[in-house]
């Protein structure tokens, strides 16, 4: 386990609350100590590709994983997971689509736009937390990332 | 056999027989036989003469002559040996005698009209007159030559006038006999069989008259006879010598004279007879031969004299009309009481001709009737009618005429133009177009048609135009006809047609109009529909989350501050939220079921239970149940919505056995009716069957949450699944026992 190095998490959620509870349970389960988290998807891009509000990050510096929800105000999660993609620069970014919905259309559609994994975010509470840590416990330890 | 064949033999015949004769007669003329004699006079017959010239009768004078050569004549020499070079004369004489009634009996063979001057009578007259004027005279010198170089004895060179006078009687009467004779037996039906001459008519009775004359002839001989040797007998002769050997002078004689006497009178009677009997046959001849005429015919005649009497029907008409005898022709062929008013009988009678068509309404046929006049043999008029029937005739000029009227009427135009583009025939209907045209039948059609006309001609084809006169328009299609030189036009007029077309083309552009129009519509509901379930899915659980999730936490962090009432709270808060949570699963896939499109297939439901029974491996964790499969046939229906069936009736059924000790779960399929029915089987609590109409409603339970956990949408999803599919799904149940859920999936068993 390489458990010395920091690790980077882009969380991009919209709901507050969905939010509190992931870092809950991220933290819960000491996965994150570096996690960024973005409310929207013009503002994921942003973060990702190094533009507008955070133009002045060094956009070769890719978080080791994202964790994408679909439904984002502005810019909607699909396109933001297409940009990535599409984009040679970043489309080796680990996407993890974090959502409610259980619809098959976005299921098939994530993985087409080449999301790596879709996980459907529980209602238990305690599904949740379990999920979350399975979550972490793969991408960011597990799974050997991308070089950069 | 042929007819030369025929031919020849009979001359075989004749010939073989015409020489026979003629040697029978040599033979018998040695027998000398003398009918009668006389110390001063003495008649002999030469008997052999009968034969060459009964041949020279029948068979005409060449066999005539072949057979006095044969012998017949030639005996004279022998006959007249006393005479010394007399014979010379006589042998020719016979001979020619023989060929003069040969040819006589020839041309009263071959002549149209025979007189009596023909008869063998009257034609000896002129040779017996010749024969014996050569015999006063030839004969005479010839004798005077006397004695011949052969019979020197003969001394006898003078012939006196009376002896001449005399022997010329004895010729004249012993020539007539003979003649006499041969008539005779010619007339008699055997002797012209043995000639194989035709048969006379009135053969056999005159045959019958000749016999009885001669019968009587030879009675009155005997009688005589008998007579004499019993009454007169006055030197004692025999019997024998009183008839024949040894008569005397006077009876021979009077016998010789009576029997001349009846065959000269049996010869008239026939004559007379004969006479009324070819008068008589040729009458009935005639009226057979006009009979078999008018039986033969296939025409009707009648005659009828001035008053109205029927004097003859012919047998087609009697066939039809009845007996006519005595009959009036108003009443045999009209059935009146009098005259017909409209009878031409007079005119006819009078000497027109008249020819008129009548309808019998006796036979139901028309007669072309044609009448003339027909004089009789008396002075008196008869009408002569002929009936054709011209019945069929007439029913077939009928449906000629009716039928030449079919395409005149025919509402369309029907016309027919010469191969040059004439019109030659135009029914009524095509008036209209003519006018257009301003032609009439007989003219040429116009330039455009003419080539139509003519391409139609040539090629053979059929042709179909449309033309458009004032604002009608008219679909033509011209027709060549086999082995014609002429084509057929047929006429439609399409306007009503061709604006009916128009319309349903509009309509259909209308309709595909509104079918997009619609089509859109529906999609856009299905679009809002799904940006619904969307919604539903994402929005709605993210609440849910978060009450549940921060109630946990709450319990996590300050668990051990709160009271246990506040725990139980939250805990009743996270329950709730849990339970929303699979309302809400429930629910969006209960519309799911409802909007998606089936995808019927060939399933195998064996395979989807026992997927689905691993499946549910998890939740029946802990329980013992004994689940046992029994024959699942494949079947036609979605596979992924026949797999959400299976997954809530086996998840019921597990559920509902919970707590029994030996559950029990069966999973089979069963033939009802010809229709494969599926059902799921459990020995859990069951269900009062009061409330079975009622478990497949949404949110419908029939047990409370605290005894068996669920929302109460399976089997209504279970319901909309099968109901999609066409099929049916029922429940049989009893409280504590079990229940039974059975379904279709709508398709009828082919086997």
């Amino acid at each position: 386990m390489k458990i010395e190095r920091e690790i980077e998490i882009l969380l991009v959620e919209d709901n507050p609350s969905d939010e509190e509870l992931t870092l809950r349970a991220l933290k819960k389960y000491k996965l994150s100590n570096d996690i960024f988290v973005v409310r929207d998807g013009a503002e994921a891009l942003d973060y990702v590709f190094g533009t507008g509000k955070y133009s002045d990050r060094d956009s070769n510096n890719h978080p080791k994983v994202i964790l994408l929800d679909l439904k984002l105000p502005k810019v909607d999660g699909l396109e933001v997971l297409r940009r990535i993609k599409a984009d040679p620069k970043t489309k080796q970014i680990p996407v993890v689509v974090l959502t409610s919905s259980s619809e098959e259309s976005d299921v098939v559609e994530s993985y087409k736009l080449g999301a790596n994994s879709y996980i459907i975010k529980p209602v238990d509470f305690k599904q949740f937390t379990e999920s979350i840590r399975e979550l972490g416990m793969y991408w960011l330890l597990l799974n050997e990332a991308p070089v950069q | 056999m042929s007819n030369n064949t025929i031919v020849r033999q009979r001359t075989y015949y004749r010939v073989f027989v015409a020489v026979v004769f003629g040697l029978i007669g040599f033979g018998i003329n040695f027998l000398n036989i003398e009918l009668f004699k006389h110390p001063n006079f003495k008649v002999s017959i030469l008997i052999g003469l009968l034969f060459p010239m009964i041949i020279s009768h029948a068979w005409g004078w060449r066999y005539g002559l072949l057979s006095a050569l044969a012998g017949g004549c030639q005996t004279m020499w022998w006959l007249w040996r006393t005479d010394g070079y007399g014979f010379l004369y006589a042998v020719p004489i016979f001979t020619i005698w023989v060929i003069w009634h040969g040819y006589w009996s020839d041309y009263r063979r071959n002549a149209d009209r025979l007189r009596w001057f023909h008869s063998t009578f009257a034609v000896e007259v002129p040779f017996r007159i010749a024969s014996e004027l050569g015999f006063y005279t030839i004969f005479r010198w010839l004798v005077s030559l006397n004695p011949p170089p052969w019979a020197p004895s003969i001394t006898w060179d003078y012939v006196s006038l009376s002896w001449v006078n005399m022997v010329a009687a004895k010729h004249i009467i012993t020539s007539y006999l003979i003649l006499l004779i041969v008539h005779v037996l010619l007339r008699i039906k055997l002797v012209r069989q043995f000639f194989g001459l035709k048969k006379l008519p009135s053969d056999r009775i005159v045959s019958d008259i000749y016999a009885g004359v001669l019968l009587t002839s030879a009675l009155l001989w005997f009688v005589d006879s008998a007579a004499v040797y019993l009454f007169f007998n006055t030197s004692g002769q025999t019997f024998w010598e009183v008839t024949i050997l040894n008569v005397n002078s006077h009876d021979l004689l009077m016998r010789y004279i009576f029997l001349f006497v009846s065959i000269v009178t049996g010869r008239f009677i026939v004559h007379l007879f004969t006479k009324r009997n070819l008068a008589e046959d040729a009458l009935r001849n005639e009226r057979d031969n006009l009979n078999r005429i008018f039986e033969a015919m296939v025409d009707g005649v009648y005659l009828v004299d001035k008053d109205y009497d029927i004097q003859y029907v012919n047998p087609v008409l009697v066939k039809d009309f009845g007996p006519y005898e005595g009959r009036k022709c108003y009443a045999y062929f009209h059935d009146r009481e009098e005259v017909c008013p409209w009878c031409k009988n007079s005119e006819v009678l009078k000497g027109k001709i008249v020819q008129w068509e009548w309808y019998s309404a006796k036979n139901q046929r028309t007669y072309d009737l044609i009448d003339t006049p027909l004089r009789n043999p008396d002075g008196s008029i008869y009408k002569l009618e002929l009936f054709r029937d011209i019945t069929e005739r007439k029913q077939s000029e009928e449906k000629i005429k009716s039928l030449s009227k079919f395409p005149g009427e025919n509402p369309n135009p029907v016309l027919r133009f010469s191969k040059e583009g004439q019109i030659l025939y135009a029914s009524k209907s095509s008036e209209p177009l003519l006018s257009k045209w301003s032609r009439s039948v007989g003219e040429n059609a116009p330039v455009n048609w003419k080539k139509d006309i003519a391409n139609v001609y040539t090629s053979g084809n059929l042709l179909e135009i449309e033309k458009v006169y004032e604002d009608r328009t008219f679909s033509f299609i011209i027709a060549p006809i086999k082995d014609a030189d002429y084509v057929n036009a047929y006429g439609r007029d399409i306007t009503e047609s061709k604006q009916a077309e128009k319309e349903i083309r509009r309509l259909n552009e209308e309709l595909e109009q509104r079918v997009i129009e619609r089509t859109a519509q529906l999609e856009a509901a299905n679009h809002e529909l799904e940006s619904f379930t969307y919604s539903v899915s994402h929005d709605l659980r993210a609440p849910l989350r978060a009450m549940s999730g921060f109630s946990n936490i709450l319990v996590e962090e300050y668990g051990e501050q709160l009271p246990k009432e506040a725990q139980r709270f939250l805990d009743i808060i996270e329950d709730n939220s849990h339970k929303m949570g699979s309302l809400i699963d429930d629910l969006l896939l209960f519309s799911r079921t409802g909007k998606q499109a089936l995808k019927i297939q060939e399933i195998n439901c064996a395979k989807i239970v026992e997927q689905t029974l691993s499946a549910l491996q998890l939740e029946r964790e802990g329980q013992e149940i004994e689940v046992v499969v029994g024959k699942l046939p494949a079947c036609r229906a979605d596979p992924a919505l026949i797999k959400q069936v299976f997954i809530n009736l086996l998840s019921n059924a597990f559920k509902f056995t919970k707590g029994k000790k030996k559950a029990q779960v069966e999973i089979s399929s069963k033939i009802i009716k010809g229709e494969k029915v599926y059902f799921v089987k459990d020995n859990g609590v069951g269900f009062d069957m009061r409330y079975v109409d009622k478990i497949f409603n949404v949110f419908q339970r029939l047990h409370s949450t605290a005894e068996f956990e669920g929302t109460g949408v399976g089997l209504a999803i279970v319901q909309r699944i099968i109901t999609r599919h066409g099929g049916k799904v029922w429940a049989e149940a009893e409280v504590d026992k079990g229940a039974i859920f059975y379904f279709t999936v709508g398709e009828k068993d082919e086997n």
